[in-house]
């Protein structure tokens, strides 16, 4: 996991339209940038539904929620159309961004394949300023949200 | 540098993860915790069905029979000939049960595996709130908990079998087969009815009855002391009360079988 301080990694992925989504692009945004290890799987769908609910939240402190995994970007379009996501969902099929944030897994690890259910709360400035190891899926927004308001208030 | 064994569980050779359509909005949050809590009810219900061991429903079929023809002043090969039908009507008629009883677990299992998906389908957080509920019940931190019930799902085989396990505390593996059980059975049954029939195979008679008592009774005190010590009770206490379940039954029948056949005999 990347502390906070950190500047977060630069990446240019496609999204489940196959846009092409960068970090530099959100410059001047806060960023929430959440990694979920498996598309359409219980956890990951609670967790974006509860991001998904508090989209107008988010909006309201200018930040930008944006998934990413080790999915395909058809995987990632079943994904976010059926459960209305109106985030975009980002595919890193090489594992490199997710190496650079590291959130891989140990090869050895039974799901190496999936990436760890961790969170970036990044600022507009392209900095890390929270990093969440995930385990409450569905009581995520409202500890991010909480944060961000804590950090907008001391900016 | 040599390889390190791996440790922890042995991964499957390809993780196969629950990716089933998932309503993107849960519509009744009552009513599925609801169905949930019922379900679990019923199944726990129908699984603690009492453990019946054939020996002993032989022993006390046969003995109450023996004792009622014989009481009745049948004829030592009537006696006979009763008691060797009953072993083998019973023995059967256990064997058949069985296999019904097993097959409709198997069933029930299949049809609990659908129910699960759909929940999952439904309202999947409530069965993620339920399998980290149990687990912190069983002494995970509440993290861990969360973490384990989200990453379970990674893999749809192992997940569906816990939160069966778990939820409704059947475990698929430990179903058996209904041929296996119901040729237990009939073994159970058979070797049970056995015991108070032997005696009338070398004699009749007040002598024959009272062998297939005392038989009987040593028998249950076998069988009644296994069942105690198997689930952790008094071992005399359990062969007792079987002796005295055996003696109750075995003389209320003799006693009505005295009455019938004096009635008609």
């Amino acid at each position: 996991v990347l502390y906070p301080g950190t500047p977060a990694p630069e990446f240019t992925l496609p999204d489940q339209n196959g846009n092409a989504v960068s970090l530099a692009g959100q410059r001047g945004h806060w960023v929430l940038l959440w990694w979920y290890p498996k598309a359409s799987t219980p956890g990951c769908t609670v967790e974006g539904q509860a991001l998904r609910d508090k989209a107008d939240d988010f909006r309201s402190v200018d930040c930008v929620v944006i998934g990413i995994s080790f999915d395909t970007s058809a995987d990632n379009k079943v994904f976010a159309d059926t459960q209305e996501f109106g985030f975009a969902l980002l595919s890193d099929l090489d594992h490199e961004v997710g190496r650079s944030y590291e959130v891989r897994r140990r090869p050895d690890d039974q799901y190496a394949e999936f990436p760890l259910r961790t969170s970036y709360l990044i600022d507009p400035d392209g900095v890390i300023r929270k990093a969440y190891a995930v385990a409450d899926v569905a009581g995520q927004p409202e500890g991010v949200l909480k944060d961000l308001a804590e950090l907008s208030a001391g900016t | 540098m040599t390889d390190l064994p791996v440790r922890g569980g042995k991964a499957p050779a390809r993780v196969r993860p629950l990716r089933i359509p998932i309503d993107p909005r849960v519509t009744d949050e009552a009513s599925d915790s609801a169905a949930l809590a019922a379900r679990v009810a019923q199944v726990a219900r129908g699984g603690a069905r009492a453990a019946v061991l054939g020996v002993n429903d032989g022993l006390v079929t046969n003995v109450c029979l023996i004792l009622a023809v014989a009481g009745a002043n049948a004829s030592r090969t009537n006696v006979r000939l009763a008691g060797f039908a009953s072993l083998i009507a019973g023995s059967f008629s256990m064997a058949a049960g069985e296999w019904v009883s097993v097959r409709s677990q198997v069933e029930l299992f299949s049809g609990l595996l659908d129910e699960l998906r759909r929940l999952v389908s439904r309202n999947p957080r409530l069965i993620l709130d339920e399998l980290s509920a149990h687990l912190e019940a069983t002494g995970f931190g509440r993290e861990t908990a969360q973490t384990a019930s989200t990453e379970l799902p990674l893999d749809e085989p192992r997940f569906v079998r816990f939160a069966a396990t778990t939820l409704f505390g059947i475990n698929p593996d430990e179903l058996g087969s209904p041929a296996t059980a119901a040729g237990t059975s009939l073994a159970n049954f058979a070797a049970g009815a056995l015991v108070p029939l032997v005696p009338w195979f070398f004699t009749g008679g007040v002598l024959a009855t009272w062998l297939s008592i005392v038989l009987t009774g040593l028998a249950s005190l076998v069988v009644g002391g296994i069942v105690s010590r198997s689930s952790g009770r008094g071992v005399a206490r359990g062969a007792l009360r079987q002796l005295a379940i055996v003696a109750g039954a075995s003389a209320v029948t003799y006693g009505i079988g005295r009455a019938f056949g004096t009635a008609v005999g």
